[in-house]
């Protein structure tokens, strides 16, 4: 068994406070020293040095201690006035260096060069404590101008939202995403906007990537001898199994019990709510805390038809449990959407995105938002709309109630369950959009402002969000340099997306 | 020309005795314990930063505070928009003052405070335990 994979909400900034003491040994005044009597006695220096650790910490732990922030034990070191460094300091620095993943370093005068030889032997970034005077610009000028990453805040509020977006940053490092392709497992015949590299995306984003074969996957749907699938004969496989449909038919039964509106079969909707324990069986003996695999690839061989599922339904329960979960191969959405819920820790959704189109100013009809979609909203300017019937109940956080919800087959002869979720009734809430070009060198964090919804009752793909952008053309000039699938978060995160972005040392389009 | 007048002056160096009487009293403490020497640190701290009875509290920052913030002119709450760090090392008024009065304790008693607790001595009850420590160890 290979070891589980944390989900990224469950991940945390290791944050090290840093204190540099400065003790003079001896009694004089000078330029950068002055002071009278005991002022300047060695026995003065070590209570006033430890009273400024004592304020850092106490600014660390009223600023940092945050669901985003695990701190570790602050440290206290000294420098002298011999102005020496000392290697056993430096290896003191770095004590717990391995689970590191930012220093913060309070300091006065005659200590900066203590913080850029750290930040030369270490490989974490270091950032300057916030309203520190003078130390902020002199450390990471210097640090930066060496290659090194180094971080200065002005106040604490833009420290913790940087470190929010830092944190994000580690879960793309520690996101190994499973997918199931058929053909080729760099894209799918449905998601030509997702990377163009997987190899690049590791590179610069440090995710993994852990392949199985669609057919293998589909084989495991049958619950029978696991060592007698045809893609595998004579292996053992993981195959869902009598213990696994108590659970399959657990979770159908609350899912229907807790509808508000149920159009399916309990027969029907269970053979969907199959595909997603499969795959959370999957993540576990794969290690991975991702999920996708393409639509059109596998619908084209016929499979889904004849174990008569879609995928909709493991997208939507994994998305609200923290593992994103992307619709049709679609990488680029799969690692957005983990951006997304780690940013707010609330589930994200994603979904094909387009603009309204207008004729003489009220808005138009247009594949699945209707007439009757539009009649109360059809003269907001800038209206776009995204659609996909992969919501979730956990829109508004992983932590709050979940949402109430409807469910609808996929397909129109009633097979593939799906959740529906009414939008048009958190019309007014803001949403944050985000997306990287497919070439991985930049990305599109845009804002929305909710509108209206449609397709909550009706099969298929229709389940949309209508909602505004600010400048429609705008948008869909930027929008065209990152792809269709646009996934959403609720609430104004684009502060930290942009921080996030630049972290990752990526190009910022906003909109 | 002095700019206290000479009732002010007076008030000052009779407080000032009286802080050093206490000192006195603390440092000839036969048996250390924090009944018999607490009533000794409240009338030192609050002679040596010229409070009144009402002033004392069990906090000595809270204390330290008060004296600042009269000398400055503001209220207690206004204290660090108004005492600013003006020095290179970046030492406050109030944590001068603060480090005064311990390194005096520190020199009449013949004690060192543990510097990895000497920033946590905030209240008059647990300076008295840790003096006590110290005292009774030695």
């Amino acid at each position: 068994m290979i070891k589980a994979a944390k989900r990224g909400i469950d991940m945390k900034l290791n944050v090290k406070p840093i204190y540099i003491g400065l003790i003079h040994e001896y009694v004089f005044e000078g330029p950068c020293r002055f002071g009278q009597g005991e002022e300047l006695t060695k026995e003065f220096e070590i209570i006033a040095n430890r009273q400024f650790d004592k304020e850092f910490k106490e600014d660390i732990q009223k600023h940092l201690n945050i669901r985003e922030i695990n701190i570790l034990e602050p440290l206290y070191v000294e420098r002298y006035d011999n102005m020496l460094t000392d290697e056993a300091l430096m290896e003191k620095m770095a004590e717990d260096d391995d689970i590191v993943d930012l220093y913060v370093i309070g300091l006065e005068i005659a200590r900066g060069d203590l913080v850029i030889e750290f930040g030369q032997r270490t490989t974490k970034p270091v950032a300057v404590v916030p309203e520190n005077c003078c130390m902020i610009a002199e450390c990471i000028a210097a640090m930066r101008s060496r290659g090194l990453e180094a971080y200065g805040y002005m106040t604490w509020e833009e420290a913790v939202t940087h470190m929010k977006a830092l944190r994000v940053r580690k879960v793309l490092r520690n996101t190994v995403a499973l997918l199931a392709p058929r053909w080729n497992s760099n894209n799918s015949k449905a998601s030509d906007a997702t990377f163009v590299s997987l190899e690049y995306v590791t590179q610069v984003l440090g995710t993994r990537f852990r392949v199985v074969s669609a057919h293998e996957l589909m084989d495991q749907l049958r619950n029978v001898d696991p060592t007698t699938n045809p893609t595998m004969p004579g292996i053992k496989a993981n195959n869902l199994n009598d213990e696994d449909w108590k659970e399959i038919n657990k979770i159908t039964d609350d899912l229907i019990a807790s509808a508000d509106d149920c159009a399916m079969e309990k027969e029907a909707l269970a053979k969907s709510v199959a595909g997603y324990c499969l795959v959370q069986k999957l993540l576990k003996v794969y290690g991975c805390n991702a999920f996708s695999m393409p639509c059109p690839d596998i619908c084209a061989s016929r499979r889904l038809n004849e174990e008569q599922l879609t995928f909709c339904l493991t997208h939507s329960l994994n998305n609200e449990q923290g593992i994103p979960s992307a619709c049709e191969y679609d990488l680029n959405a799969l690692l957005s959407l983990q951006i997304l819920n780690n940013i707010a820790y609330k589930a994200a959704y994603m979904g094909n995105t387009n603009p309204i189109l207008y004729e003489n100013g009220i808005a138009q009809p247009r594949r699945v938002v209707t007439e009757e979609h539009l009649k109360d909203i059809k003269t907001e300017p800038n209206l776009y709309f995204t659609f996909h019937s992969t919501p979730n109940r956990k829109l508004k956080g992983f932590d709050a109630p979940a949402e109430s919800y409807g469910i609808q087959p996929f397909a129109h002869s009633g097979w593939g369950g799906t959740l529906r979720y009414d939008f048009a009734k958190d019309a007014g809430q803001v949403i944050t959009m985000f997306r990287f070009s497919p070439d991985c060198k930049k990305a599109f964090v845009a804002k929305g402002t909710i509108k209206g919804s449609g397709g909550y009752d009706e099969p298929n793909c229709t389940m949309s969000v209508i909602f505004q952008v600010e400048d429609q053309k705008d948008f869909f000039n930027k929008q065209i340099n990152f792809g269709n699938h646009m996934p959403l978060v609720y609430g104004d995160y684009t502060k930290e997306l942009i921080m996030l972005v630049e972290a990752l040392g990526l190009e910022v389009v906003t909109a | 020309m002095s700019i206290l007048d000479s009732s002010k002056k007076e008030e000052l160096l009779r407080s000032h005795r009286a802080a050093e009487e206490a000192l006195e009293r603390l440092a000839a403490t036969k048996t250390f314990s924090p009944k018999a020497i607490i009533p000794h640190l409240q009338a030192f701290f609050v002679n040596k930063l010229s409070l009144k009875e009402e002033d004392m509290s069990d906090s000595i920052e809270d204390m330290v505070r008060l004296n600042v913030a009269r000398s400055l002119s503001v209220n207690p709450e206004q204290v660090h928009l108004a005492d600013l760090p003006s020095k290179c090392g970046g030492v406050t008024e109030f944590m001068n003052k603060k480090i005064l009065l311990f390194l005096a304790l520190q020199k009449a008693l013949e004690i060192t405070f543990p510097p990895e607790e000497v920033a946590y001595l905030n209240t008059i009850t647990k300076m008295a335990d840790t003096i006590c420590l110290l005292k009774n160890k030695s």
